[in-house]
């Protein structure tokens, strides 16, 4: 921590919101953009990542500054993040595209279109969208590993910090995450045949 | 096909340039021979720059100002607790005044008293007697000052009957804080009663102050309170003994506890006529589920939570039986919705950073921990080496041979060799382990 940061935290800890700002400000984006990833959508995650600043104002007295200031936010956002996606699980939302069990036979859930334009979606089916939707598809876990690693840089340090856990354990979990979603891609042959290597 | 999935595990470490010298050569010789992990390994490639070219969201608009309207609320409610704050303190000065006034009022009493005593000219020696006797009256009146000092703040503030709740060391940390200017102004030892009397008023305002708080913030406190906690247990990443983290597992929660008593039990009669049987939500001031839904998907969510910490959960009830007392399965009969408990296996620190997380999870949990022994796995890890080896010589003689069944064989033998490799390399990793058990109940 530089000393300017020093003195903006301790501004902050008295509850200085304008020093509190200039000391997130290089964090907003990256707090949201994992938000953003882990929850899929964009009001939520908005939602979510105002809510790490919150508590991370609230709690700037517990910060011990031995440890890393941005490693303390990362945890703290992919806590909140991991706990909202639990929450979620437990309350049962109901996707539009999932089937309804009449008993008999599974039916899908009809519902008028109110999304993109056929246009739109040709765009929508860039590789792009197709690997940010494989990722929504991976377990919590696979998808904590590859949103910190490979969507945000971070190196197996920094995410062995966040996450509390060994770094020998980060590396095999990296790993697999890539492997899950390589073959949930791999599902998708048109695009897997286009891009990668056979 | 020679040990491939050692290689294949490589992968990803060897793109991040995370492999040692050795181990970079071992694994580049072996793709330079294997055109299977050659594709691999291209394919990986392909795909991590294929996600690192991502590109990142902006913010969305109006994400700061929105911010700082939340941030200087949060503020304001702070003002607010320490609006109540100068208000005690009132109540603390008044309290003062009118011990300071008994105080005036008793010294002049025993003046008068000792006045009218000396008027019949006795002899000096005789009030040298009597002021003994002064003393002792003036410890009884003392102790009635104290007894009405007291029942005067108990009174007009009708604490909660249980006084443990004011046993938090922070409530106290601010009794003494206050404390300390009072009686700076009081010279007199009987002031000091008053005193007393006042910060028991005190303390019992405090616990009025804090429900006010809580109920406002919808329960988040105690959220917060555990969040900490927890985070700065999480900092504190080395533990010497497993032992020990229980203990201090143990005092947390009591000191959680003792915050949340009356709130728990509110709850108590809801929970009897609960009709969902497995729903239980707490109707008081902190209205949190300890399982929000069934502990069954609790534990499917709680596998993936641990798969991150390294941990693998060996057994769990429910879906698993298992002994509560002693962590051995097949033992536990009654299911029971308020509690799951888990056991497993873990390095220490991924244990200590679980265990962090639980208590972030469930605030409103007993989360207790039994059975942690360390183990040593190595007679297991030469007898799954065995195995591999076993497997590896069985795979190259099926190879060479033409049975019909050859391809079936084939597939079942790879699928149980990347089932030990990866059991190996996870012993690999991790080489020292503890077996644990953890129960997250609710609280009673």
């Amino acid at each position: 921590m530089n000393p300017d940061e020093k003195i903006l935290l301790e501004r902050a800890k008295k509850g200085d919101i304008d020093a509190f700002e200039t000391l997130v400000e290089d964090y907003q984006k990256k707090v949201y953009n994992i938000a953003l990833r882990m929850i899929g959508n964009s009001h939520d995650a908005e939602e979510l990542a105002q809510e790490v600043f919150i508590r991370v104002f609230k709690s700037l007295r517990n910060f011990k500054e031995q440890a890393q200031f941005s490693t303390w936010i990362y945890r703290i956002t992919t806590n909140l993040c991991l706990d909202e996606l639990r929450k979620r699980k437990n309350r049962k939302v109901v996707y539009l595209d999932q089937e309804i069990d009449t008993g008999e036979n599974e039916v899908k859930r009809q519902l008028e279109d109110e999304g993109p334009t056929p246009d739109v979606t040709a765009e929508k089916n860039e590789v792009r969208e197709l690997v940010l939707d494989a990722i929504q598809k991976l377990p919590d876990n696979h998808r904590t590993m590859l949103i910190l690693r490979d969507l945000n840089g971070m190196s197996y340090d920094d995410i062995a910090k966040i996450l509390n856990s060994p770094e020998g354990t980060v590396k095999s979990r990296i790993n697999r995450a890539r492997q899950a979603l390589k073959n949930l891609l791999k599902n998708n042959k048109e695009l897997f045949d286009n891009y990668f290597v056979k | 096909m020679k040990n491939c999935h050692r290689y294949r595990e490589m992968i990803s470490p060897y793109i991040d340039n995370m492999l040692d010298e050795k181990a970079k050569e071992e694994f580049l010789q072996h793709v330079d021979n294997c055109s299977d992990c050659s594709r691999e390994l291209e394919q990986m490639r392909q795909l991590v720059s294929l996600l690192s070219s991502l590109p990142e969201e902006d913010l969305p608009e109006n994400f700061r100002s929105r911010l700082r309207e939340k941030l200087e609320d949060s503020v304001a409610q702070k003002r607010t607790v320490f609006d109540i704050e100068l208000f005690r303190n009132k109540y603390v000065r008044i309290a003062s005044a009118i011990a300071a006034c008994l105080v005036v009022a008793f010294a002049t009493r025993i003046f008068l008293w000792k006045d009218s005593f000396i008027a019949p000219s006795k002899p000096e020696k005789h009030v040298a007697d009597d002021a003994g006797d002064i003393g002792a009256l003036s410890a009884v009146e003392k102790e009635e000052v104290a007894a009405e000092e007291q029942g005067v703040g108990i009174l007009a503030l009708s604490p909660p009957e249980d006084n443990t709740v004011t046993e938090s060391p922070a409530l106290q940390e601010t009794a003494q804080a206050s404390q300390v200017p009072e009686s700076d102004t009081s010279p007199t030892g009987t002031f000091s009663v008053a005193i007393q009397g006042s910060s028991t008023a005190k303390q019992a305002f405090h616990i009025n102050a804090d429900e006010k708080d809580n109920s406002r913030a919808g329960g988040t406190p105690v959220v917060d309170a555990a969040e900490e906690k927890a985070a700065e247990k999480a900092e504190d990443e080395i533990m010497e003994e497993a032992e020990k983290e229980a203990e201090e597992t143990d005092e947390d929660e009591t000191e959680e506890e003792a915050g949340q008593e009356t709130g728990d039990a509110a709850g108590e009669d809801d929970r009897a006529e609960d009709e969902e049987g497995l729903r239980h939500v707490y109707q008081s001031q902190c209205d949190i589920s300890v399982f929000s839904m069934n502990p069954l998907s609790e534990v499917v969510a709680l596998k993936n939570r641990a798969d991150l910490y390294g941990l693998r959960i060996t057994g769990q009830s429910p879906g698993d039986v298992i002994d509560v007392a002693t962590g051995n399965k097949d033992a536990d009969e009654d299911y029971n919705p308020d509690r799951i408990v888990i056991t497993g296996l873990a390095q220490q620190q991924g244990f200590d950073g679980f265990v962090a997380a639980l208590k972030v999870y469930y605030p409103q949990a007993d989360i207790s921990i039994g059975n942690i022994d360390i183990i040593d796995r190595s007679a297991e890890y030469e007898e799954l080496k065995n195995k591999i080896n076993e497997i590896e010589n069985r795979i190259k003689s099926i190879t060479d041979s033409d049975l019909p069944e050859k391809e079936e064989l084939m597939a079942m033998l790879e699928q149980q060799l990347s089932q030990y490799c990866e059991e190996l390399e996870y012993m690999e990793e991790n080489s020292e382990f503890i077996h644990l058990t953890i129960t997250i109940k609710r609280k009673n």
